[in-house]
């Protein structure tokens, strides 16, 4: 469903009755709307949002402050007279199809804003004419735009990169999710495990003291389970919103007026970023250093073992018996043919066929013999690998050592920088370290809280499913239980296999949308960073990366998060085929001209069956972009502000 | 050798009834270095321990463990089953019974599993400890080593 025209009156900066008529054409599907900084682009989305759900869910820290009327609308009603706000929204494919509205009319009273009259409707087109909905909500949710999945598709281009930063791995996969519609499997799902816990709870209290116990006990560990599950969410809510008041302070920093102060969070980022990057590839040689060692502890302990072996298959090649001189193939042919190849005649009941029958019957097959053969090269090969893990081993070790000094020197490098922060002799920046500090104390500690209780859930789990089994081994016993074990049975059944099903759905899924976002990422990037980044990764945690050519994860610029997060996004919504409109507000905010050009180019030929709508500065919306999009822009308009009011005008066709 | 090792091998590998709880707890254990690897990996280094120490101990209660289709893909583990079947017996000639090597390799490792589930389940780093052996018995490949 298109969304045709929005229509808004007195709302925001919006002064009176403004109208925006969105491009339908499949070929021009871009609609952009160009403005200043405080022109009113996020407030586009904030419009959609408080017409369809009475809420708007972007704003900014100014708009949060001001009302929602237009107060420039409100200072020229006159006295007792009220000021109608409102948004109209037409959905359809050519002409509206759903109309959805609301406004409300606001009196001041004494400095104080009063709504007088409010009102919310979606006008369904019908054979007559527009029918008034019965349930206006259900068919925003239904048919319109699901609440669940307004945020995959009006994104706030500076809020994109969310994606992958704290917490984004959950977004990632929220996205991913959403947009595939798993939670019909998930109700179902959940149905199911219901019916099953009563399914059991009635079976057990059909039978012995012994087995109702046993249940109890079940059902007990089942809300351990739930408790910690909820202390975990918790827990990584926790790590969420230190995470983002550590990016808070961050920013403030960076952007603060002190040069000095500018330049020590710039280092201190540069520094965490670098300490990212050799703690993975700490991690990632511990974990190849276990491999090593599990793989190659079998072999040196039976190091002996491998050596009689060998001794002996080499002393068999030494006597010609493997391979054997003379082919067991051969003899066949020979006694296949009835006559040796000296002539002599080898008919049945001869002494001379006897006599290769009995050679035949010592020597090994030519499969034997090969593998044989194979197998004594392979174990040379072994005792090899063997002989190398002592080199290995101190291999690893000054790897590590190298490692953990340069983290140690980074850990000082961090520590300086933070001092020097405190020395400056400005309060606010103190207080900001101090509690830039504190918040790093407590994410630590919060992520080994977070370890604990996972390993502590995953021993939980394991033991109610150990008690489920135990408790089915009891009923099984029971006769009169019959019936309901072959109902526990079905269910269980068909909950172990709808399960595997959104397992290998939201693989397929997951797998098809990392192959899009790496495909969309190296045709959006500049080629000179394709010497750096070689692949892009959407791992089952839903964490995105882009992996360097050291087979690492990159730490990326403000502006390359923005282009994994278009690709991203791309990659969203050609997998999952949804038809919405998408609204990308400053798209290209923080990016220079050739990624800027690069999207501009690209970005419209992958998202071509769907509605677009670019919401854009000047600086953003260069002559050059303007010109590389115009094959796909079917409207324009410049939202033009002056004196708190926003006006919408239809832009000026003249590509340069 | 992989064909052959198939046409005549049991279909799976069996372990003391009871056991397969250290195997499952080695696996399952956030703690524990085999932390969400292969039950194979695991009966390799039992089945090495074993060997090492000399601890054959013929199973009463079999129970499976491991579908022999697993081992196909794992050459190692096919070189390492043959090489303890043939220097027990002394000779190749045991190549040519799967069944029997089976049995040796899965003795040596009911007797190992107890060596490793203590090993790393006491405290300590349980990999570090099977490095220094190994380490151990690479300088001093000729002599033979006693349990401690």
């Amino acid at each position: 469903m298109k969304l045709l025209r929005i229509e808004l009156n007195n709302y925001r900066q919006y002064y009176g009755k403004q109208k925006i008529e969105l491009s339908i054409d499949e070929r021009k599907n871009i609609t952009v709307l160009e403005g200043e900084t405080g022109a009113g682009k996020t407030n586009i989305l904030n419009a959609i949002t408080w017409c369809l759900y009475g809420e708007e869910l972007h704003l900014t820290e100014v708009s949060r402050k001001l009302p929602l009327v237009n107060l420039t609308a409100l200072e020229e009603v006159p006295k007792d007279g009220s000021v109608r706000v409102e948004v109209k929204l037409a959905f359809g494919r050519k002409t509206p199809e759903i109309i959805v509205e609301r406004f409300l009319e606001v009196r001041k009273v004494n400095e104080e804003l009063t709504i007088e009259k409010k009102d919310f409707s979606v006008h369904i087109k019908t054979e007559g004419g527009y029918t008034a909905a019965a349930d206006p909500e259900f068919i925003v949710d239904t048919r319109i735009l699901d609440r669940k999945i307004e945020k995959f598709t009006l994104f706030d281009g500076e809020k994109i990169r969310e994606f992958f930063e704290a917490g984004g791995s959950k977004l990632v996969e929220s996205a991913i999710l959403d947009l595939a519609r798993i939670e019909v499997v998930d109700r179902t799902l959940s149905h199911l495990d219901s019916v099953i816990k009563e399914l059991r709870r009635k079976t057990s209290e059909t039978l012995s003291e012994e087995i109702k116990e046993l249940y109890k006990k079940i059902e007990e560990k089942d809300r351990d389970v739930k408790n910690l599950q909820k202390m975990i969410k918790e827990k990584e809510y926790e790590k969420v919103e230190i995470d983002k008041k550590i990016k808070e302070i961050e920013k403030f920093l960076r952007e603060y007026r002190v040069e000095d102060v500018k330049m020590l969070q710039k280092e201190r980022e540069s520094v965490e970023r670098e300490m990212k990057s050799v703690l993975e590839e700490i991690k990632k040689l511990g974990g190849m250093n276990e491999s090593r060692i599990i793989e190659t502890i079998p072999l040196i302990y039976a190091k002996k073992a491998l050596e009689t072996t060998l001794n002996l298959l080499t002393k068999e090649v030494e006597k010609g018996e493997i391979p054997p001189n003379i082919r067991d193939t051969f003899l066949k042919e020979l006694l296949n043919r009835g006559k040796c190849i000296c002539g002599r005649d080898l008919s049945q009941g001869s002494e001379a066929r006897r006599k290769i029958e009995e050679l035949l019957r010592k020597t090994p097959s030519h499969e034997v013999s090969d593998a044989l053969l194979e197998e004594k090269y392979h174990i040379s090969s072994l005792l090899q690998e063997v002989s190398n893990f002592i080199k290995a081993s101190k291999e690893y070790e000054e790897k590590l050592r190298d490692l953990t000094e340069k983290r140690g020197q980074l850990e000082y490098k961090r520590k300086k920088i933070s001092e020097k922060l405190r020395k400056i002799n400005i309060d606010e920046i103190l207080s900001k370290e101090r509690l830039y500090q504190e918040c790093r104390e407590n994410l630590e500690k919060v992520m080994e809280q977070l370890g604990f209780l996972k390993s502590k859930l995953e021993h939980l789990e394991r033991k109610r499913d150990e008690m489920i089994a135990e408790w089915k081994k009891k009923i099984a016993k029971e006769k009169q239980a019959g019936e309901q074990r072959k109902k526990l049975n079905f269910f269980e059944e068909s909950y172990k296999i709808l399960k595997n099903v959104r397992k290998k759905f939201v693989e397929i899924i997951r797998k098809e949308v990392e192959e899009r976002t790496k495909r969309f990422f190296f045709i959006l990037v500049p080629k000179e960073w394709t010497e750096f980044f070689k692949d892009v990764k959407i791992d089952e945690e839903y964490k995105i990366s882009v992996i360097t050519e050291k087979a690492l994860p990159a730490s990326l610029s403000a502006g390359q998060s923005q282009l994994l997060a278009l690709s991203f996004i791309a990659a969203l919504y050609t997998t999952c085929g949804i038809d919405v409109p998408i609204f990308i507000d400053t798209p290209l905010g923080r990016l220079s001209s050739k990624p800027r050009e690069n999207i501009a180019k690209n970005l419209p030929k992958y998202l071509e069956k769907n509605q677009l709508v670019f919401l854009v500065t000047d600086t953003e919306y260069t002559p050059k972009v303007r010109s590389l999009l115009r094959v796909r822009v079917g409207k324009e308009y410049k939202l033009k502000w002056s004196k708190g009011k926003t006006r919408v005008e239809k832009y000026e066709r003249n590509f340069s | 050798m992989k064909g052959i090792f198939l046409e005549k091998a049991p279909d799976r590998i069996f372990v003391e009834k009871g056991k397969e709880k250290k195997y499952k707890k080695l696996k399952d254990e956030p703690a524990s270095p085999f932390h969400k690897r292969e039950l194979l990996d695991i009966f390799l280094c039992a089945l090495a321990l074993g060997y090492l120490y000399r601890e054959r101990r013929p199973i009463e209660k079999k129970e499976g463990l491991i579908l022999t289709k697993t081992i196909a893909n794992n050459r190692n583990a096919i070189s390492l089953f043959i090489s303890i079947g043939v220097a027990e017996r002394g000779s190749l000639s045991v190549i040519g019974n799967m069944k029997e090597i089976f049995q040796i390799v899965e003795e040596y490792a009911n007797g190992g599993i107890d060596i490793l589930f203590d090993l790393v389940f006491k405290p300590g780093d349980p990999l570090k400890e099977l490095e220094v052996k190994a380490i151990e018995i690479l300088k001093k490949p000729k002599k033979g080593l006693k349990k401690e």
